[in-house]
């Protein structure tokens, strides 16, 4: 079983499960079909069916692949970047999980002080000590490309609770 | 003729002149080195500055600002792995891996000099040859159209790595992420569910931020030996030799990008992957192509700017603007009581033979703003990554959210970024998603269109000379490919 867990198998599997959740579960509720239409290719699902039904099919290609070669005994060549084993996975998952956390705060505490308390955490998490350098880059970045955006280029961005103070 | 031209540089040569296209250049190049802000927002804010100026100052600073742009979306696609535009989402493809090897400075003076001779044959073409390209362009239907897009999908078996499956499934993934929004035939809803601000479809800068930058700055914080931090400006600028060696993949670039730019609504984009597609193809290094090899950003930059002054044609000879930007500054040519289109030559030729003027002294400008720049913003690769990485992640929410003054844009981000992240871990390329997801919409409408105008016989697809010349080319480089993954893998087998 656990030869199966190898990037290519994974792949496979995830195109083949996306590939048939998109053709048999999205298409069906996600695409209206109106009732007035000339010819089949011209559907509106017409395109993300066929779509979807070749990348189920180059899933099971690969996941095929994968059985061959196991069936052979010869390992199959994988092309990945980043050697897993080598990864420091929670904090990756910190950061993803605090995007979100950034994102749901961004109107109300506003884009300066939310980008403030994001770009500090992330300095710090990132190994940045000292305190002169994590303030002065956690402030005046998030202000000056507030100011940039706001007052050269004319386009409002949030400022949330600091409104009284920027605006 | 003598006189004309004698009146278009009295009309030409002034001060004010001189000075708008400058500050133009300057403004497009930080425009579009900014993530959310693109080269049609420069090109807005810009305009409403030239209501005041004589019709050819304000048009030239326009221009100004659109070439500029063009090259300014590259910087940050090189340094940062942040495209400011699509069409840079090429030039990122061997850019950023150039400064991760301590090569931004190098990289970016190679996309320079691409970008500035580019920019000057394009600028001939649109000289020598409006007329006849203008009459070329005109032939293109849905069915020219999309055979060129399925020659430019091409390329994706040669972005795809080692594993064409995986690269084929990437390039379906961006297909299908391509079809969520209206359809543009019946005005039904596809994959919305709901969600108003999925009706015009995702928007192209969040994508692209979230595909690249995002699993950058992931990977970094999950990275437990931190990477050698290289100065990027220890590395040489490009040299002569440089610039020699890829000079025949920035002409045939180029001249894609004169082709390509000539016709409406094609934009600098596919113009951009052609253009690398065919260097990748024809080059002794074509195996380094997105790994950082120098060609692949000449020949990517090249593409993107040989389309800059053959936009104009279609816009000057027939009133046709081919794009956003080229549709604002037909608007700068109303506010001014001129209307483009074959009128405009015979009643204001000497306006024209200005504009002329001041476009090929924008390519001199644009090499002597560029240079000047790299210097400056090739310091950023020279950031400490443990201040880099965080910067780029709020600079990313900044400049997604700026597009369209949308919160649901940051969202789409770090969902593409989660996604982008993901697809690296697994080995799975970025390059055909973000190919097929940028060619995907083009493709479909042209499809439909074209049946459409066939009333469903498919025979519309090889109706003319144009379509026959796709068809073949295509066959060839997909029968050259194949060979080439053959032979390679007998040649390994034979080796043992």
């Amino acid at each position: 079983m656990r030869d199966w867990l190898n990037p290519n198998a994974i792949t496979g599997a995830l195109y083949l499960i996306l590939g048939l959740f998109v053709v048999f579960v999205l298409i069906p509720i996600g695409v209206d079909e109106p009732s007035n239409v000339e010819f089949a290719v011209l559907a509106p699902s017409y395109w993300p069916r066929i779509i979807c039904l070749v990348l189920a099919a180059l899933g099971l290609g690969m996941l095929v692949r994968t059985w061959l070669s196991l069936r052979s005994g010869v390992p199959e060549e994988t092309d990945e970047e980043n050697k897993i084993s080598e990864m420091v996975f929670w904090r990756a998952g910190l950061v993803i999980a605090g995007s979100f956390v950034l994102y749901a705060v961004l109107e109300t505490l506003g884009f300066v002080l939310a980008g403030t308390i994001a770009l500090a955490l992330l300095m710090l998490l990132a190994g940045e000590r000292r305190p002169l350098h994590v303030g002065l880059i956690s402030v005046g970045i998030p202000l000056l490309l507030y100011l940039f955006f706001t007052k050269a280029a004319s386009i409002p961005i949030p400022a949330g609770i600091l409104e009284p103070i920027l605006v | 003729m003598f006189d004309t031209i004698l009146n278009a540089f009295v009309l030409f040569a002034t001060f004010e002149n001189a000075i708008a296209l400058f500050v133009g250049v300057i403004f497009g190049v930080i425009m579009g080195a900014i993530p959310g802000m693109t080269t049609p927002m420069g090109v807005a804010l810009a305009l409403p500055f030239t209501f005041t100026m004589q019709p050819v100052t304000g048009i030239l600073l326009l221009l100004g600002v659109y070439k500029g742009g063009l090259y300014g979306g590259s910087i940050t696609a090189i340094l940062i792995n942040a495209p400011g535009t699509p069409a840079a989402s090429c030039t990122g493809l061997d850019g950023y891996p150039l400064a991760k090897k301590g090569e931004a400075r190098r990289a970016l003076d190679m996309a320079l000099y691409a970008s500035c001779t580019a920019d000057f044959i394009s600028n001939l073409s649109l000289i020598f040859f409006a007329g006849i390209l203008a009459s070329f362009a005109l032939r293109f239907g849905p069915p020219e159209f999309f055979t060129l897009i399925v020659f430019s999908l091409t390329i994706i078996a040669g972005v795809s790595g080692d594993d064409l499956l995986k690269g084929l499934g990437s390039a379906c993934l961006g297909l299908v992420l391509a079809t969520i929004g209206l359809d543009l035939i019946y005005g039904s809803n596809r994959f919305i569910f709901g969600e108003y601000q999925l009706m015009s479809g995702l928007n192209f800068i969040p994508v692209l931020i979230g595909l690249f930058a995002l699993p950058e700055v992931f990977s970094f914080f999950a990275t437990k030996t931190k990477p050698h931090e290289i100065s990027a400006l220890a590395g040489l600028s490009a040299s002569f030799k440089d610039y020699k060696n890829n000079l025949k993949s920035i002409v045939r670039g180029s001249l894609i990008g004169v082709m390509l730019g000539a016709i409406p609504g094609i934009g600098g984009a596919p113009a951009a992957f052609l253009s690398y597609s065919e260097a990748r193809r024809t080059s002794p290094n074509g195996k380094n192509f997105g790994k950082g090899e120098l060609e692949g950003v000449a020949a990517a930059e090249a593409g993107n700017n040989g389309v800059a002054g053959a936009t104009l044609i279609p816009l000057l000879a027939l009133g046709v603007p081919g794009d956003i930007i080229t549709a604002i500054i037909l608007g700068a040519f109303m506010i001014h009581g001129l209307r483009p289109g074959p009128l405009l030559f015979q009643d204001n030729i000497d306006l024209i033979y200005a504009l002329f003027m001041g476009i090929m002294l924008s390519s001199a400008y644009l090499f002597i703003v560029g240079k000047v720049s790299i210097r400056a913003i090739a310091k950023i690769a020279d950031v400490p990554h443990r201040i880099l990485f965080p910067v780029v992640l709020v600079l990313c929410v900044f400049g997604a959210y700026a597009i369209n003054n949308t919160i649901f844009d940051v969202l789409v981000m770090f969902i593409m970024g989660i996604v982008g992240y993901g697809m690296r871990l697994l080995g799975i390329p970025a390059a055909p998603f973000l190919i097929a997801f940028i060619l995907g919409p083009l493709l479909e409408d042209n499809f439909r269109q074209a049946l459409l105008l066939g009333k469903g016989d498919l025979t519309i697809f090889v109706r003319s000379y144009i379509t026959w010349f796709f068809w073949g080319l295509t066959s060839l480089t997909v029968g050259a490919m194949v060979y080439q993954r053959t032979s390679g893998k007998k040649n390994m087998l034979a080796g043992g």
